[in-house]
């Protein structure tokens, strides 16, 4: 892997520097914890990095047309740069651009950032990230200010997408966002977000990808939370690539809680691969995982979750759970749970049930006339439905319907 | 032509155990069966096993409705035929809402004429009014966080709106309080009619004051021993099942007899 810095000479000196640095130190730092999957299933194939400039539009490109509303905030990055952008006069007093304008715009704050940033790099493709940004958006929510829909979409055409993107929740902001994220061909995707929520903020962050056979995806949210602030990420990992999904969130002061949902479907040879961590480091702090899964024909699909407790964080409340369901003999499916306890007055606890199709489920359908196959595809849409109809946007719900219908359908030959 | 359920010395294992040990029963469309016996009989292995489950295997017997070999048909095809199994534990199905499972469930056997939404709605909403169930259940899961009494009607609920032909009701009481046992009651009476007969599994006589049997059995050790009419439910309630022993010389020791004095019904809610 080289660094052609002409590729970036666009850009400021001092975040070519940031590059540089991060590139130096990507062969020695560990990938992300894989644990018996194998790194091969997540190594880039071949990188196509590139930064591109295109023109504004002014239309909703007709590629992701079918999950815009009329009514709603909206930003289309394609490649990496913002191609269209409808947003109500409530974002006047919000910063909202992409990372290089905001390097311009809003220095110290960027800056400050990119030299925290090298320590947050714990693991190389973090440092990938950071080395190879072709895309990045900066979203600074001022004190009290409350948005009720943005919907951000990215859509991969022409080149590796690798993006950025930091999210400032200054005290008593609200935001509710979605992401989601397309391709059109197989490529490389690197995404990495950093939350940085101030006392008091909450954030409904609904984050979805749908990349086409054999992507390649990592995807990283990081976030800090300060005193009462609320992080709820629901994360739906549709596609059809393998994927190393990273979640950390570091509960920095006290009363910051946070929910975690996951929905991952793997298909075919699809790996995918979720870390979840939860970092209590104050007192009275709260966190919840709940994954859902569904693995079938030869896919594995690993959950791996962590909570934290530090000593002295007493009245701190981690909960995880799994569940998940194995349709094809081949297939794998594990839930590793991990509670890292130092403290004695804490709650915790995890739980997974993970199997095939429950047999008196199934006859209980097919004793009303469900065909075996109408009764599964039952179960399962069952199963993923109510964290779906979690997200208020009716568009997208149908949409993500739709896909894990297709998901579901793409091959036959179940369980026997 | 009435519908007709004809099973011939049905032989059924569990696990490799035998519990029915040869049942002869033909229920007819207008015709209400009981089944009453102690515990652990086979009277629920009886249920299963017309319906299909995969747990109880058939080692000898026939099975036919309206002449069509029932054994020969998967689960769903079984129902889509006119047989209907209100289950004595109802499963709990997350995600999947009652509105949508029923509607689903009844455009599988209208293939070709599906019903409209309208039409099901309005079906589906007046079938809820009958049994006095909440206003929300078309929108609520499954069978999910019900009451025992709760899945008890929704059993109910589906049989009204799929309108089976024969309908095996296993111990569709328990669970039921004295108000909810009245509109069960009453609401499995209304259905029946020349298309439409069924069969209750019961304990105990209470549910029969709501429908009236036309044939009493009782079951013991996977055997129907005694076939009779209304009188045969006052002489159980009164007697037990003591006299079976000594008026027919059977032997047996699988009961408690405590089972048929209990009542774990909970006071469940009816929407009046």
């Amino acid at each position: 892997m080289n660094f052609n810095e002409k590729l970036f000479s666009h850009n400021p000196k001092a975040i070519i520097n940031f590059r540089k640095e991060a590139f130096q130190k990507l062969d020695s730092l560990p990938y992300p914890n894989l644990g018996k999957l194998k790194k091969e299933y997540f190594d880039l194939v071949d990188e196509n990095v590139q930064p591109l400039f295109l023109k504004k539009v002014y239309e909703v490109p007709e590629q992701v047309k079918e999950i815009v509303s009329e009514d709603e905030n909206v930003m289309v990055f394609e490649d990496g740069n913002i191609i269209f952008e409808r947003l109500d006069e409530r974002f006047d007093g919000i910063y909202i651009n992409d990372f290089y304008s905001a390097y311009d715009e809003i220095p110290e704050i960027i800056s400050s950032y990119l030299k925290k940033d090298g320590e947050k790099e714990k693991n190389r493709f973090q440092a990938y990230n950071t080395a190879f940004q072709n895309g990045g958006l900066v979203l600074r929510l001022p004190k009290k200010v409350e948005i009720d829909n943005l919907k951000i979409i990215y859509i991969q055409n022409s080149t590796d997408i690798v993006h950025r993107t930091l999210l400032i929740l200054e005290e008593r902001s609200k935001l509710n966002l979605i992401e989601y994220f397309v391709g059109s061909n197989k490529a490389n995707s690197n995404i990495v977000t950093d939350i940085e929520q101030m006392p008091e903020s909450e954030l409904n962050y609904y984050k979805i990808d749908r990349l086409p056979i054999k992507s390649r995806i990592y995807s990283s949210v990081r976030a800090e939370l300060q005193n009462n602030s609320v992080l709820n990420l629901t994360r739906g990992v549709l596609s059809k690539g393998n994927a190393n999904i990273d979640i950390d969130v570091d509960l920095l002061k006290e009363g910051a809680s946070t929910t975690i949902n996951s929905i991952a479907l793997a298909s075919g040879d699809e790996v995918q691969n979720l870390n979840i961590v939860t970092n209590h480091k104050a007192k009275n702090t709260e966190s919840e995982i709940h994954n859902q899964g569904v693995s079938k024909e030869k896919a594995k699909l690993v959950f791996n979750n962590t909570g934290k407790i530090e000593n002295k964080m007493s009245q701190s409340k981690a909960f995880q759970s799994t569940r998940g369901i194995i349709l094809s003999k081949d297939a794998l499916l594990s839930a590793n749970p991990f509670l890292l306890i130092d403290e004695y007055d804490v709650e915790a606890g995890h739980g997974a049930s993970i199997g095939k199709f429950d047999d008196e489920s199934l006859f209980y359908l097919m004793s009303r006339g469900l065909t075996k196959a109408d009764a599964e595809k039952l179960i399962i849409a069952g199963f993923v439905t109510p964290i779906i109809e979690g997200i208020s946007d009716i568009k997208l719900q149908s949409k993500i319907k739709s896909v894990i219908d297709d998901k579901l359908s793409e091959r036959g030959g179940e369980f026997e | 032509m009435k519908p007709e359920l004809v099973i011939e010395n049905l032989k059924v294992n569990v696990e490799n155990k035998e519990i029915l040990k040869g049942v002869d029963l033909t229920i007819k469309g207008g015709e209400v069966h009981a089944i009453m016996g102690p515990n652990g009989t086979g009277k629920s292995t009886l249920s299963m096993a017309v319906m299909g489950h995969p747990r109880y295997q058939i080692t000898e017997g026939r099975i036919s409705l309206n002449k069509e070999d029932v054994l020969e048909m998967s689960v769903d095809e079984r129902s889509r035929n006119g047989l209907f199994l209100a289950m004595q534990y109802p499963q709990e199905v997350n995600g999947i809402t009652n509105a949508d499972f029923v509607r689903t469930a009844l455009n599988k056997r209208r293939e070709g004429s599906e019903i409209s939404f309208m039409k099901f709605f309005q079906k589906f909403e007046k079938a809820v009014a009958e049994l006095k169930m909440r206003d929300d259940l078309p929108h609520r899961y499954l069978n999910e966080g019900f009451s025992g009494g709760e899945k008890k009607r929704n059993e109910i609920l589906q049989m009204k709106v799929l309108e089976p032909k024969i309908a095996i009701l296993d111990e569709i009481d328990s669970g039921l309080d004295v108000d909810a046992l009245r509109v069960v009651g009453e609401n499995v009476s209304k259905m029946v009619n020349d298309n439409f007969g069924c069969l209750l599994i019961t304990h105990y006589q209470r549910l029969l004051d709501y429908i009236k049997p036309d044939y009493v059995h009782v079951m013991i050790d996977g055997r129907i021993v005694k076939t009779g009419g209304p009188e045969l439910i006052k002489k159980i309630d009164e007697e037990g099942y003591e006299w079976v022993r000594s008026e027919l010389g059977i032997e047996f020791n699988e009961f408690d007899e405590k089972v048929i004095l209990g009542n774990c019904a909970i006071k469940d809610q009816i929407m009046e």
